[in-house]
């Protein structure tokens, strides 16, 4: 019977050491650095959707508004045609669609991500190679594999593929994450730094002329010395005082979400998934807050 | 690493200056009408509020649609690596699934000559 040199017997020191050394490979592998995980990955993407659901409320709320504004506007300019074009928005709904694909994209890059990253794939390939080098010993054609060697070569193997895998993430993430700054840092500007610029400045302004009407009221109830329709009209004036802010906190919120985002996959492309995950916790976080907020705005 | 792509539209800084300075603007008209003295004031003033905030609502509207031709920009990079990783992926797991079948094939292979040796 033929023998490939690979049984114990008669050549055990070389068998045992060469097990070693594959163990040892594998253990190098696997071990030289933290591979970025497929869950960060996958946590990216269910970000990236959560800003989507984020950003979708928070364009409609400041629609509604700019068009409830100049509609008084329309109205007081005594115009007589009547169209939806004399109807101002403060985001054009073809913004909004551009928004809604980039963060899917966004998100299915992830998706594609985290699938390549996926760690089951590796302890299935040792799975495989185990199964080959078993039937190689239990085959007919008389290959004799040490178990040692066999769990050695499956492992390495294994991790190789992993190795493989990492590299290929890190290679995608690197070579992906400058569009992700453009992307990010671009929505993140156009929400604005402050209340001041952008769309923040937008509804900030738009919220100033809605409270025209109260405003305008004011004057003749305050000659009048009409205490009761003074209360109400500041009452209402502060109500919507309130809102304003809930709106606004939103808009900022949002902005904190995608600049959080980028930083994430910056961090995830210079292999600190520790920094990524804390980055992503930050986004659930405004997401959960922006609804919990839009809901208390709406509510009657 | 690669480099950002090219944006399709860069923002008009001038213009973002000026929709910045018109917010501004609403602002300080808005902290005027607390100054009014009469009801015709107050009136002049929001009138002037509602004037400035319909350019701005224009020109923030159309700032947004320029930063987001760069938005869009950056979409088809993230497009080729996503595409990137799903060739990864047809990769190894081509890989895994050639050293399974290799294992399939030698269960095979061993029935076959067992089946040949009882035969002979």
């Amino acid at each position: 019977m033929s023998n490939l040199g690979l049984t114990e017997r008669g050549r055990g020191y070389r068998t045992r050491s060469g097990a070693a050394v594959t163990l040892a490979l594998a253990t190098l592998l696997v071990g030289c650095r933290t591979p970025v995980a497929s869950s960060d990955l996958s946590a990216f993407g269910k970000a990236a959707a959560g800003i989507s659901q984020q950003a979708s409320t928070a364009f409609t709320e400041s629609n509604k508004l700019a068009r409830s504004v100049s509609a008084e506007h329309f109205i007081a300019s005594g115009q007589v045609g009547l169209s939806e074009s004399q109807f101002q928005l403060a985001v054009a709904p073809s913004d909004i669609a551009a928004w809604q694909v980039a963060l899917t994209r966004l998100e299915e890059y992830s998706d594609a991500l985290a699938s390549l990253a996926d760690d089951k794939r590796a302890p299935a390939m040792s799975d495989a190679l185990l199964k080959v080098g078993k039937n190689l010993n239990n085959s007919a054609i008389g290959v004799s594999v040490s178990p040692l060697v066999g769990a050695g070569f499956a492992s390495l193997g294994g991790a190789i593929l992993a190795g493989v895998q990492d590299h290929e993430v890190r290679k995608i993430l690197a070579r992906t994450d400058p569009a992700v700054q453009q992307i990010t840092s671009e929505m993140a500007s156009a929400i604005g730094l402050s209340d001041a610029e952008g769309l923040r400045g937008t509804v900030k302004s738009n919220w100033t002329t809605s409270l025209n009407g109260v405003r305008a009221d004011y004057p003749a109830a305050a000659t009048n010395h009409d205490l009761a329709k003074q209360r109400a009209l500041v009452d209402q004036y502060l109500a919507a005082l309130d809102k304003r802010d809930a709106q606004l906190k939103t808009l900022a919120d949002l902005r904190q979400s995608i600049v959080a985002l980028g930083a994430a996959h910056a961090a995830a492309a210079a292999g600190k998934p520790a920094s990524a995950q804390a980055l992503l916790s930050i986004v659930v976080a405004r997401a959960e807050e922006t609804k919990r907020l839009y809901d208390a705005f709406t509510a009657k | 690493m690669a480099q950002a792509p090219t944006s399709s539209g860069a923002i008009n800084p001038d213009l973002a200056q000026l929709h910045t300075e018109l917010v501004a603007l609403v602002g300080e008209l808005d902290a005027a009408v607390g100054r009014a003295k009469d009801a015709t004031e107050v009136t002049a003033l929001l009138n002037e509020i509602a004037e400035v905030n319909a350019r701005v609502t224009n020109l923030g509207r159309q700032l947004f649609t320029q930063q987001t031709a760069r938005i869009t920009a950056g979409v088809a990079t993230v497009m080729e690596q996503k595409q990137a990783a799903l060739n990864a992926v047809k990769k190894i797991e081509s890989v895994k699934s050639v050293v399974e079948a290799v294992g399939k094939f030698l269960a095979v292979v061993d029935k076959v000559i067992d089946i040949a040796k009882l035969v002979l």
